[in-house]
């Protein structure tokens, strides 16, 4: 063989040329490969938005950088409306904003620390809030815009972004860096349509007023193009929603201080307009449903109108609207649902004696090793002092059950039930929580047993407790406890009923029954009964069409002493779609039932629900899907 | 001259040698010329029919450690003969304080305390005073500073400055000027600038300060 190719040199030549060829090629193949790998986000991708030059054109004519610190909302005002063909400048943009035309149906917040900046501002911000930059963009090119705020994630907002570049052709001034910094972002790159799938944006043409003024800039040169990983991630740009951004006691980036909007926890005003979430001001496609919207009003990434706190609208709208939650994400955890008892209007109001008249109670699991029984009350249904909570020595694998009930001696006395972490799971019952009637607490332990968390509540004079029992179906079982708590009395069991957890009674004092509600051990459809005579025979009523992962809770408004202006009956559960969300349903007697509000809040346990007479608020409690499963408190939209 | 049949041999190879070399460099420039980054023959694709998107050439995308190198750009300073450079970036604390009853009505005061480690003059520790002029709408305030540095030996650097804060950016500047100290500063002089770039949070930041120190 060797001899062979030693007598055909120019084979062996030919031979070894094509190894050579094909170890570089090959090599040369292989580096491609990662060299295509590292950089495919650049490859194919193809500009979809504004034309950049004519953006350069555009921030050159509006004479770049911002010309005060300021002015990084203004600056990208006026580079957009020289986009569009006005001839605005800086100081014309901020001129309006600090006329009288450029003020918020709402007025201005008084000057306090250093903000609001320009008379346009609905927030005390240091610079130009996003309303302030709408009202500016509406005024210079004369078309209407609003705010865009996207409730939901950073690729969510990128995604509606990216769909509005698409359509409008024209650059959008975005607030960036956690709400401290606005940019004008022109295009984005993409591998395919990014509208249709948003997940092949691969870069942000971002374009930055602030370059070349001191402590201003976000990046090092006047226009980048941004990797969607650095967009996303980099809090610089939406690695971050927009947050207050605290210099000592002030907010340089605050939430509303005027009109609907306008949060004031002082007030129990808990919701945030622009905090937590991201922020862009789009102008208005002919056909959307906030065309004809003042500029003042901001719409989510549906393009449904945020509705004010209070539930205003503008006057003749009568487009999509989205309420957001009064909540409030209280610093306590739990590895279980919370429970509540609310006053449900003001029927314990005022107490015969002492001071002790909470509107709310919760009561919940912690989440140290043990699972310690909490115990905590508010005077106004919203805020939860450390000082008045109670950390019990009782221990519970579940969460616990907790009622208020007028003593003989007309005090207000708490209450709680819960299974033990005895090896039976024996249930409990903990009378005079916050020592109103004795000097310490009553404690009674039946022989009862149940795997799922019991329930609690007053009826008839009587403490009732309710449990799913051991037997194969988990039946219902209710017993009265006597006015204490602590004397057994009748016990029913619906072995009717097969529960898929715990049950959940309440004492309707408005149809003088006790109510019942589970959740369908087969079908999980909600259920509910009601009884006249103490427990000892049921009415239930059909299945509901609505289906629940979880123990749903129910709730009946006595109208006693305040001037009600919504429907007594309530439900709240998880709905089985998949992502856990909670549904809040309200009807105007036990039998007819108005759509489910369904909040964009998810949870993996149960919500609890009430009302709060003095401000005739629906309340609502639950356990939050973060990672510490941090309870929230929330008043719920009407 | 070349034998024949060398020539023929050559020829051969040549023949089959040059294919080989123009793969290669097919090979070569259509892998190189495509996919580079930044490169002057990488090109997007076209737009996609129906969208009017621009096409243009894809940018070279910022990563964020360039953007963080752009950002910390260091200033020039001259060091006079004798003197040390004064470059250093301190973490701190801060907080607002009641103002003493010389300031007028609105302005605020704050107190600074920080660490940080100088090329020249090793680990330093800073406490300053600081007081912003009543808050305008849309204006800077008008900022006066002053303090101590103190070296690890407890030798001690005193210094006024005198700058604006401005709410727009929620940052502050100052020009301070070395007025002496104590141990091998007594006599200190020297100048420079400080920076104090928006706050980390409600009560803790950076700052940055490029000058010089003569003992």
């Amino acid at each position: 063989m060797l001899r062979f190719l030693a007598a055909r040199r120019w084979l062996l030549a030919a031979m070894a040329t094509f190894a050579l060829v094909a170890l570089l090629g090959g090599a040369l193949a292989f580096a491609a490969l990662f060299a295509h790998a590292s950089t495919k986000q650049t490859l194919a991708s193809t500009l979809y938005g504004a034309s950049t030059s004519q953006t350069q054109t555009a921030v050159n004519a509006a004479q770049w950088p911002q010309q005060k610190t300021d002015w990084c909302g203004v600056a990208t005002v006026a580079a957009v409306a020289q986009f569009v063909g006005k001839t605005v400048t800086q100081q014309n943009v901020a001129d309006y904003l600090n006329s009288s035309a450029g003020v918020s149906e709402w007025g201005t917040p008084s000057f306090v620390g250093y903000g609001p900046d320009v008379k346009a501002d609905i927030a005390r911000d240091f610079g130009t809030d996003p309303r302030s930059i709408a009202a500016g963009l509406a005024n210079a090119t004369q078309v209407n815009y609003h705010q865009l705020v996207d409730l939901l994630n950073a690729s969510n907002a990128t995604a509606h972004l990216a769909a509005d570049l698409v359509r409008a052709q024209q650059p959008i001034s975005v607030i960036v860096d956690h709400g401290a910094h606005s940019v004008l972002v022109s295009g984005v790159y993409a591998t395919a349509d990014p509208v249709a799938n948003p997940g092949s944006i691969t870069a942000v043409v971002v374009w930055d007023p602030g370059v070349g003024v001191p402590n201003a800039g976000i990046q090092p040169t006047q226009m980048a193009v941004v990797p969607i990983a650095t967009w996303l991630g980099n809090s610089l740009y939406w690695g971050e929603s927009y947050q207050p951004n605290y210099f000592g006691p002030y907010a340089a980036d605050p939430d509303p201080a005027v009109g609907p909007y306008t949060n004031d926890p002082s007030h129990n005003k808990f919701t945030h307009l622009w905090i937590g979430h991201y922020v862009y001001l789009r102008p208005d496609a002919t056909t959307d449903p906030s065309a004809g919207v003042n500029v003042d009003w901001p719409f989510n990434q549906d393009g449904a109108l945020i509705e004010g706190f209070d539930g205003s609208i503008p006057t003749g709208y009568t487009g999509p609207t989205f309420s957001l939650l009064n909540k409030l994400t209280l610093s306590d955890e739990s590895t279980e649902a919370p429970a509540l008892w609310t006053e449900a209007a003001g029927a314990l109001q005022p107490p015969a004696k002492g001071s002790f008249a909470p509107v709310s109670v919760l009561s919940w699991v912690g989440t140290d090793g043990q699972h310690h029984l909490n115990v905590n009350y508010s005077n106004d249904g919203m805020t939860y002092s450390s000082q008045t909570k109670v950390i019990l020595g009782e221990t519970s694998i579940t969460r616990p059950a907790v009622t208020v009930i007028r003593s003989s001696n007309n005090l207000n006395i708490v209450a709680i039930a819960w299974v033990g972490t005895d090896q039976a799971h024996s249930l409990n019952v903990l009378y005079d929580v916050y020592h109103q009637q004795f000097s310490t607490s009553l404690k009674l332990t039946l022989h009862e047993t149940s795997p799922y968390a019991p329930a609690l509540t007053t009826y008839n004079g009587q403490i009732w407790l309710a449990w799913a029992g051991t037997d194969a179906n988990h039946s219902m079982n209710m017993e009265s406890l006597g006015p204490e708590g602590m004397t057994p009395g009748k016990k029913t069991t619906l072995w009717s009923y097969p529960t898929h957890a715990a049950p959940v009674i309440f004492g309707d004092t408005v149809d003088n029954v006790v109510l019942a509600t589970w959740q369908n051990g087969s079908t999980r459809q909600l259920m509910l009964a009601q009884s006249a005579d103490e427990g000892t025979t049921w009415n239930v009523q059909p299945p509901s069409p609505q289906t629940s992962g979880v123990t749903p809770d129910v709730m009946v408004i006595n109208a006693t002493g305040v001037t009600q202006r919504i429907p007594p009956y309530y439900w709240s559960w998880i709905a089985t779609d998949g992502i856990d969300s909670i549904n809040i349903m309200q009807g105007t007697s036990l039998t007819a039932w108005a759509k489910p509000f369904i909040l964009t809040d998810t949870s993996p346990f149960e919500p609890v629900i009430g009302y709060v007479g003095q401000t005739n608020r629906i309340l609502l409690a639950w356990t939050g899907t973060d990672p510490q499963h941090h309870m929230n408190i929330a008043t719920v939209p009407e | 001259m070349i034998p024949r049949y060398n020539r023929s041999r050559r020829a051969q190879w040549t023949s089959l040698l040059l294919p080989a070399l123009a793969l290669l460099m097919l090979l070569a420039f259509g892998v190189v010329g495509c996919s580079l980054p930044g490169s002057p023959g990488a090109s997007s694709a076209t737009a996609t029919a129906g969208r009017a998107g621009t096409p243009t050439s894809t940018s070279t995308p910022l990563s964020s450690a360039d953007q963080t190198q752009a950002a910390l750009k260091t200033p020039s300073i001259t060091v006079p003969p004798g003197g040390k450079a004064l470059n250093v970036t301190f973490n701190e604390q801060y907080a607002f304080v009641t103002c003493d009853s010389s300031q007028p009505a609105g302005a605020n005061c704050l107190t600074f305390n920080g660490n940080g480690t100088a090329a020249s003059l090793g680990a330093l520790t800073l406490a300053r005073t600081a007081v912003y002029a009543p808050a305008q709408p849309g204006q800077c305030a008008a900022a006066t500073t002053r303090g101590t540095l103190t070296l690890a030996n407890n030798d001690t650097i005193s210094f006024t400055g005198s700058g604006q804060f401005c709410p727009g950016t929620v940052s502050a500047t100052y020009t301070y000027t070395i007025a002496g100290g104590t141990g091998a500063y007594q006599n200190a002089t020297g100048s420079g600038t400080i920076t104090t770039p928006a706050p980390d949070s409600s009560n803790t930041g950076t700052e940055i300060w490029a000058g010089t120190v003569t003992q």
